[in-house]
């Protein structure tokens, strides 16, 4: 079944995903399990894609670690860009995306699906989760002051 | 016998200190350089994507990433540019069926941009002419950056060009006669991935007081005729590394800006350090750490290869 997607400008936002702004990356988090805990699959979101171009190699850091929020936690590069993929949430790193890793183009042509770059159990989420955008107009009025911020940079 | 002569203190100074690059062509941030300031160090092309030469390697692809002017004149784009940070710029663009960047009908900008705003600039001025040369060297840019190539094979089959070696070795004797410093650059690997004319681009700079020289290697892209060409084996890189280190010993000598990405970029980045190249662009992660490892003391610098500040 196709997940709901809201457009902004051309930009696809899956809905029913929390987003962290300053990394432009989306989490998907599981339902609490007995002990509370969450399961979080991380990826990058359509801007973040967007401005990277074309992916050319991920690096990520080996399952089962701890991770800071914050914490870089890979690399993902591109022609025109290198940039970190930082933490957005604290707890143990239980999954690195093998298939990411050999095909990095996932992440520009399915981001949202077979681009996913990690899974955390975090440890924090009721507070980290906080910082971070849930539902369309949140999601619209940022994205939206993202692009406007864009323009006036590359004018 | 010959007589092994020592290096001088400049040469042992610069030893003891390794430069990481990071200018605004790319957005740039690693756990190792988390600070890139993109602005401080742009590129604009007076011709826009255009270029009548597109050379195989490139087909214009590096100019997509630069500023354009657009209706502006080049000083109105650079005065918005330090209004907004920037302190140095790269004025670049596509070339002429005869090899030159047109840079001549902006040399009345370019002394405005030095006089009046003070901004840094560097240019890539293509195979330029007497005329250009000239006015370079009034305008008292910080450096002429320009691809050196020492095989005809690779100057008419990649570059498209009709002339000889000679032309690149007369643009370097033309740039430093009118007293514009000298960035050389070596591409190598031009020749779709083999090495071939790198050794004699490198004897003819060596003939010609570069401010320094500047290593990169064949990066094949995507919608080029070169994209999946295979670039030389570190191997001989490394070796290239350390016979361009023995030839130019007192001459700062960087990995540029282009390199191919993934892990082998990597593996290069090493081999650099370990030749004692003096400088590395956009370095890949963990090779800060590695030439602090090696005793090197590590200095950031958001602009082009070669500007200190």
């Amino acid at each position: 079944m196709a997940v709901p997607t809201f457009s902004v400008d051309g930009y696809g936002f899956p809905e029913g995903l929390w987003y962290q702004r300053e990394e432009h990356l989306w989490l998907n988090p599981s339902e609490p399990d007995g002990a509370g805990r969450r399961e979080i699959i991380v990826g990058v979101d359509a801007i973040g894609v967007q401005a990277l171009g074309d992916v050319v190699y991920v690096q990520l850091l080996d399952p089962g670690q701890s991770v800071l929020r914050g914490q870089a936690i890979g690399s993902l590069e591109a022609e025109k860009m290198v940039r970190p993929l930082v933490a957005p949430v604290s707890g143990s790193l239980l999954e690195a995306n093998g298939e990411i890793l050999a095909a990095p183009r996932l992440l520009n042509t399915d981001p949202y699906g077979r681009g996913w770059l990690v899974r955390i159990r975090a440890s924090r989420w009721d507070a980290e989760s906080r910082d971070l955008l849930r539902g369309a107009p949140a999601i619209e009025e940022w994205v939206r002051a993202e692009l406007k911020a864009h323009e006036e940079e590359r004018s | 016998m010959t007589a092994v002569s020592s290096p001088s203190p400049a040469a042992a100074r610069r030893a003891a200190t390794i430069h990481f690059y990071a200018p605004g062509l790319k957005r740039y941030r690693t756990s190792e350089y988390p600070d890139q300031e993109a602005g401080r160090f742009v590129s604009v092309s007076v011709t826009g994507d255009g270029c009548a030469l597109q050379c195989d390697h490139c087909q214009s692809k590096v100019l997509e990433g630069m500023l354009t002017l657009g209706a502006a004149s080049l000083y109105d784009r650079a005065s918005g540019l330090k209004e907004r940070g920037a302190r140095g710029i790269v004025v670049s663009g596509g070339c002429d069926r005869r090899g030159r960047v047109p840079l001549l009908s902006h040399i009345p900008d370019l002394k405005r941009i030095r006089s009046e705003l003070g901004l840094l600039v560097r240019v890539h001025p293509g195979v330029p002419d007497e005329e250009t040369a000239a006015a370079l060297g009034d305008v008292g840019v910080d450096g002429a950056m320009l691809d050196i190539i020492g095989a005809e094979e690779t100057i008419r089959e990649v570059y498209h060009l009709e002339c000889g070696i000679e032309e690149y070795e007369a643009a370097l004797e033309r740039l430093d006669r009118h007293g514009v410093p000298i960035v050389p650059h070596i591409i190598l690997g031009l020749h779709y991935g083999r090495m071939l004319g790198e050794w004699r681009a490198l004897e003819m700079i060596a003939r010609h007081r570069p401010k320094l020289l500047v290593l990169v290697i064949l990066m094949p892209l995507t919608g080029t005729p070169m994209k999946g060409v295979t670039p030389p084996s570190v191997k001989e890189i490394g070796a290239f590394f350390e016979t361009a280190r023995r030839a130019l010993p007192e001459t700062p000598i960087m990995l540029g800006c282009a390199r191919p990405i993934g892990p082998v970029k990597a593996l290069i980045d090493r081999r650099a350090v370990e030749a004692g190249l003096d400088g590395i662009a956009f370095p890949a992660e963990g090779i800060v750490a590695f030439a602090r490892a090696r005793g090197l003391v590590p200095r950031f610098h958001d602009a082009c290869c070669g500007v200190n500040w």
